[in-house]
């Protein structure tokens, strides 16, 4: 038995080395959010590195400013364009509206450098539909409050920081409750006026696009949001010099222009970042990868995370089950805990991960084999305690030791049952690897957050199909695998054994 | 005459305690070597603990019993039960091994070589009436009765000196039983193991035993050669056990 555990606990141990072994840095990371504009600046700065020789890992579509920011700070990336009222309400937490040195100054005592701001003032804005603005004559966030019926939808950053929704709503006065939607199905879902006033961006290229109209922020609630890439503080100079390369180059036009390309025109990031690079003079090279390139390359990256963790999963919960199954009352908390962990939001596991693994794939395995531990373990402990008491019972008689009923009785009959287990936690691993995008560890979920990003209903179709396929395939495995390693009439013989006439 | 056999299991005054209340109390018997006894009581008369005490499957509450010369152990009783042949109501057999393995799994993982596992195998296999292509089967895929022969060759695998038998035949067609229980003396009479058979069937009792042990509301009511305890029903039990076989 203690041989068992220990195979296990050694086996767990290599894997989160390896893994974690494959998270160490020679290279230059850049991060991205998961909106477009975010994206491009993200190519900028990251084709900028590697126009002049450096090799560059790309962290793009983390989920939201603290993830992000934390990375930067924990050195899991080096650099990344954020805004100054980002900076201010969300990471510094200052109601206060504070100078760009004042932000300067206080970043630095974090480890991190504020460069030369890109030039435009991306900020938050109130949208509604022009037809509405028509309808209403609303020209004003002000003139809001005498139409209480209208529906409010923001992104959920909007709806939860500091500067967001709730103070506004106190600062202007307004009656409306919100509820949360990703941005890219908001633009959507205002056009075809299913909802009627979301949050912009004032570099938004759908605000023509879509025939949005943009209130004026009357009685002066939003802060200044200029665009500036923060590296950390101890990267090389000539690096940081390199990372200034789009300084005051920017403006609010210019930066809608590269949203429009890309989130209409539906024209790669990097390409559109590749262009602007070339208007100063800096000449990336970067090849774009063609979509196929893509969905290979995130499909091996789905795997490997749903792999590893599922062959974590395996070897830990089959150790523990094995070892407690018969300790009722050590099996039941243990059951218990594994319940409580599935029933987290699959999402607010993987964001829980981050203060501890960073980003990038570790996090997202570990967060996967916690998930996919229950399954196991709840069908091997039943399995192993509810095999045929006689059987058990005539071993005991006939001279087997613990071990070997363990070993040649109880685990063989009990096979069907762990297979299903395995069989449910590996589906549960692909389907929820679809989240690891989130967090920057990979995999094709990052098709369809792109997706979801550009408003490409194809790409969301393709990451989530080839998901969906992947786990299809896998069952088929699966079931594959146990016909050759389960004797068939397994089934059949367990009837025989729970038949009356014989037992 | 009795007491000159030698004794292959002796309770001292045993005793077992079951949920709320003593099985039974003060048992004192022997069952003699290289025959077949058999304990036979109603239902809930404890025959099957009283089994189960000698292979230490149960410890004694009170009292003592002593197996094949020894103690039954409290620790390492793996070693103690391959002494001791077992077989029970419904064959048992592992559903997930060949005829073959669930016969000789134990010897392999008692390390004996293959060359005396083959042909102990061969030998009971023949003993029991078993067709020698048998053993590639699994168990779904041969006849109640055969099942039932299969569980006598794995209880004899280790050439047990002691072999224990939990109503072994109670569940098969009475023409199987029949059969069966004539291999099964036959396998007795040439491989001169002592047997103990817990059998409700006062017939199967005649039939088999050559000693017998009546246990009846918590104590033994009678025990002692077959033909003597017959002869002298002393107990209404006994009495009305002897009457039903001999109307029928």
């Amino acid at each position: 038995m203690k041989v068992f555990v220990l195979l296990g606990l050694a086996l767990a141990l290599v894997t989160i080395v390896v893994v974690a072994g494959c998270g160490q840095r020679e290279t230059y990371v850049i991060g991205s959010k998961q909106h477009t504009e975010s994206h491009i600046l993200g190519e900028l700065l990251a084709q900028t590195l590697e126009t002049a020789g450096y090799t560059v890992d790309r962290k793009f579509n983390l989920g939201g400013t603290k993830i992000v920011f934390n990375a930067l700070e924990q050195g899991d990336i080096h650099a990344y364009a954020e805004y100054s009222g980002t900076i201010q309400e969300v990471i510094l937490k200052e109601s206060r509206t504070l100078s760009l040195d004042e932000i300067t100054d206080a970043l630095a005592k974090l480890g991190i450098q504020t460069l030369e701001p890109l030039g435009f003032n991306n900020s938050y804005a109130m949208g509604i539909h022009e037809d509405l603005a028509e309808e209403t004559g609303l020209t004003k966030v002000s003139q809001l409050r005498d139409y209480p019926n209208l529906r409010f939808f923001f992104s959920h950053e909007f709806l939860e920081r500091e500067d967001g929704y709730p103070s506004m709503k106190a600062h202007y006065g307004l009656p409306q409750s919100a509820d949360g939607i990703e941005h890219s199905l908001a633009l959507r879902a205002i056009v075809e006026r299913e909802i009627d006033v979301t949050d912009l961006y004032t570099t938004d290229a759908e605000i023509d696009h879509f025939n949005l109209v943009v209130l004026q922020d009357d009685l002066e609630y939003f802060p200044k949001y200029l665009a500036i890439p923060i590296v950390r503080s101890d990267l090389p100079e000539e690096v940081k010099q390199l990372l200034n390369v789009a300084a005051n180059s920017l403006s609010d036009a210019t930066m809608a222009g590269l949203n429009y390309k890309v989130h209409i025109e539906e024209r790669p990031a990097a390409d559109v970042a590749k262009e602007f690079l070339a208007s100063l003079d800096v000449h990336s090279t970067h090849e774009t990868e063609t979509l196929f390139d893509k969905l290979v390359e995130r499909t091996i990256e789905h795997l490997y995370l749903a792999g590893i963790a599922l062959l974590a999963a395996t070897i830990v919960a089959l150790t523990i089950s094995i070892t407690v199954y018969s300790i009722p009352w050590l099996s039941k908390p243990i059951a218990y805990v594994a319940g409580l962990l599935q029933t987290i939001p699959s999402l607010a596991l993987l964001a829980l991960m981050v203060p501890l693994f960073g980003i990038g794939t570790l996090p997202a395995i570990v967060a996967l084999f916690l998930y996919s531990l229950l399954p196991i373990i709840r069908t091997t402990v039943t399995a192993l305690s509810t095999v045929d008491p006689v059987l058990v019972q005539v071993a005991d008689g006939l001279g087997y030791t613990r071990t070997q009923t363990l070993v040649h009785v109880k685990i063989p009959l009990s096979m069907p049952a762990i297979f299903a287990g395995i069989r449910i936690s590996a589906i549960l691993c692909i389907g929820t690897a679809t989240l690891a995008a989130f967090i920057g560890g990979g995999g094709l979920g990052d098709l369809i957050f792109q997706g979801l990003q550009l408003d490409d209903t194809r790409l969301i179709l393709i990451g989530a199909a080839s998901a969906a396929s992947m786990a299809i395939i896998v069952e088929l495995l699966f079931e594959g695998v146990e016909k050759l390693i389960i004797p068939g009439h397994i089934a059949a013989a367990n009837k025989i054994s729970n038949d009356p006439v014989v037992a | 005459m009795e007491s000159e056999l030698s004794h292959c299991v002796e309770f001292q005054n045993a005793g077992k305690f079951l949920g709320e209340d003593w099985v039974f109390r003060a048992i004192n018997a022997q069952i003699p070597e290289a025959k077949i006894t058999a304990i036979i009581g109603a239902s809930g008369s404890g025959k099957t603990t009283l089994l189960r005490l000698i292979n230490g499957l149960y410890r004694p509450d009170e009292g003592d019993v002593r197996v094949l010369g020894e103690q039954v152990p409290s620790k390492h009783q793996h070693h103690f039960r391959r002494k001791i042949g077992y077989a029970v109501q419904g064959a048992g057999l592992f559903p997930h091994m060949t005829v073959e393995s669930n016969i000789t799994k134990l010897a392999k993982l008692d390390g004996w070589p293959r060359e005396r596992i083959q042909p102990r195998l061969e030998n009971l296999l023949e003993l029991a009436d078993l067709d020698i292509e048998m053993r590639e089967r699994y168990p779904h895929e041969i006849s109640g009765g055969q099942q039932h022969r299969v569980s006598l060759c794995r209880a004899l695998m280790l050439e047990p000196k002691l072999l224990l038998l939990d109503e072994p035949f109670s569940a098969i067609d009475a023409i199987t039983r029949n059969e069966i229980q004539d291999s099964f003396l036959a396998l007795q009479r040439r491989l001169q193991f002592s047997a103990v058979l817990v059998t409700h069937d006062f017939r199967e009792a005649t039939k088999l035993a050559d000693h017998l042990i009546v246990l009846a509301d918590g104590s033994i009511e009678a025990q002692g050669a077959l033909q003597d305890v017959i002869d002298s029903p002393d107990s209404a039990f006994l009495q009305e056990l002897v009457e039903t076989e001999t109307d029928t």
